[in-house]
């Protein structure tokens, strides 16, 4: 075959958009191969007419070639006996040779008009078809679906390198997330979202491992924090009975100055002072009663021996009862 | 006649709490007022032969250990020729009152009283309420000594002076 296959366009996507409001196409056909929308009446026709002149070629010529082929010998030999020396010197060469064999000269010129004229025509044809119609039409694109293997196809695509060719971070750029958090309703999310089941799949310990404690007790206004505790609520509610039972008094005592502890109480109470005290009562009892017995006997023999000198007067005995006792000049 | 006075902290836990340590008593500590009320009281003829006895007693018991620091001191000088001494009678009772001299002397104008005073609670003061000086306390030592009952005449004095008392103008008070 030597027409050849020139692509009208129709392979070309028709423009997404909004559809005008004049009423013409923008994908129109005629528009993307020089036709003039507007449409002459003439040029139309002669268009068409050489349409269907170099369709007709083309169908000739087919048919002649399919007959060559099968007989052999397509066309009667033209003889120029007699006369050939003549016309090959009076006449062209290439005439000569049309004359000598007129069917396959006739074969040849409408091969080359085919050849000028089949692409023209089939694009002019094609630019006046409306192709998504006639597909949607008369294409059963269920049918064609269902006959895809989409695995395949997948199969085929390079995911890899079509994300990499994807640009994120214009994609994020151009997101409005404000717009899609504002329309996001976070009570109905939550609510599907089942945390048991998410606590289950965190792995704490991985990220507590991963947490620098340090730094967060460092960011921390722990006296802050203190200053807004009620610790008195905290208080009441500790059961510390319990937890006096829990404690290991031994360790504690263990851990305790209990000889400087020994030493502070016995200062406090003044033990040494209570020894003294305590040791010598049993002396100074006895010591006490000695004396008071001695006072009163003393006074027994006074007033015997004023009796048995006939005194009434008292004695002057307590002349330094006023000084002060034991005092020094 | 005595009277418990009981010290108390002024920071006192409150009581009836489940705690006794809480209820404990302080230390209490006693007053005998009884014995404030006849303190700078001349002392009376008992408690002062008592204080005597006392006194010469607590001298024998020294003498007792002069002895025995003699003899002691003997035996290890010459052992073998150790006999434990025997005194006559004069020199020891001469030493006794030499040491009982002493003895008063020092312990009047030194502490103001002897181990028998201490032990009756007396004192031994001049006029001034003041311990003896020492001249006034070796003149009295000795009259002690060489007239001991001279503190007989505390019973008929109005004062309860004896007569060591009434020459060197001492007395011999409660303390």
């Amino acid at each position: 075959m030597a027409v050849r296959p020139v692509e009208p366009g129709i392979d070309e996507p028709p423009p997404m958009g909004p559809s005008r409001t004049d009423g013409s196409s923008p994908s129109s056909p005629l528009r993307a191969h020089g036709v003039r929308p507007d449409g002459r009446a003439s040029g139309d026709t002669v268009e068409a007419a050489f349409a269907v002149l170099a369709v007709t070629a083309a169908l000739a010529r087919y048919v002649v070639e399919r007959a060559v082929r099968t007989r052999r010998s397509p066309l009667p030999h033209v003889s120029v006996t007699g006369h050939g020396p003549v016309l090959r010197r009076v006449l062209p060469r290439p005439v000569v040779r049309v004359l000598a064999r007129p069917a396959s000269a006739a074969v040849r010129a409408l091969a080359m008009a085919a050849d000028e004229l089949v692409p023209d025509v089939t694009r002019a044809v094609l630019s006046r078809l409306d192709i998504p119609s006639l597909v949607r039409d008369f294409v059963p694109l269920d049918r064609l679906a269902a006959l895809l293997d989409v695995d395949a196809v997948v199969a085929r695509v390079d995911i890899d390198a079509v994300i990499d060719r994807v640009d994120l971070d214009a994609i994020a750029a151009r997101l409005d997330l404000d717009a899609v958090a504002a329309r996001l309703n976070l009570d109905v999310l939550v609510d599907k979202v089942d945390v048991a089941r998410v606590v289950d799949r965190v792995d704490l310990d991985a990220i507590v491992a991963r947490v620098d404690l340090d730094a967060v007790v460092d960011r921390v206004d722990l006296d802050r924090a203190v200053n807004r505790v009620d610790l008195d609520a905290v208080v009441d509610r500790v059961d510390l009975d319990r937890a006096v039972d829990r404690v290991d008094v031994d360790r504690v005592i263990a851990r305790t100055d209990v000889a400087g502890l020994a030493r502070y109480v016995v200062e406090e109470i003044d033990l040494p002072g209570l020894l003294r005290v305590s040791t010598g009562s049993v002396t100074a009892e006895m010591v006490r009663g000695v004396r008071d017995e001695g006072v009163d006997a003393d006074r027994a023999v006074e007033r015997v021996v004023d009796r048995l000198l006939h005194r009434s007067a008292r004695r002057t005995a307590t002349g330094l009862a006023d000084r002060p006792p034991g005092g020094t000049p | 006649m005595t009277r418990v006075t009981r010290v108390t902290r002024a920071t006192e836990p409150p009581a009836g709490t489940a705690y006794p340590w809480h209820d404990a008593p302080q230390p209490t500590i006693a007053m005998d007022t009884a014995r404030a009320a006849v303190r700078g009281r001349r002392a009376g003829v008992v408690t002062r032969c008592l204080a005597n006895v006392v006194d010469v007693a607590t001298v024998a018991l020294t003498l007792a250990g002069g002895y025995v620091v003699f003899a002691a001191t003997r035996f290890l000088l010459s052992p073998t020729r150790f006999r434990f001494p025997a005194p006559s009678l004069t020199p020891l009772i001469v030493a006794g009152l030499c040491v009982l001299t002493v003895y008063f002397a020092v312990t009047w104008s030194v502490v103001g009283g002897t181990y028998g005073d201490r032990m009756l609670g007396l004192r031994v003061i001049d006029d001034g309420c003041a311990r003896l000086g020492w001249g006034r306390a070796v003149v009295r030592a000795v009259l002690c000594t060489v007239f001991l009952p001279g503190v007989l005449w505390v019973l008929v004095s109005w004062e309860n002076r004896s007569v060591q008392d009434l020459l060197v103008r001492s007395s011999v008070v409660y303390d």
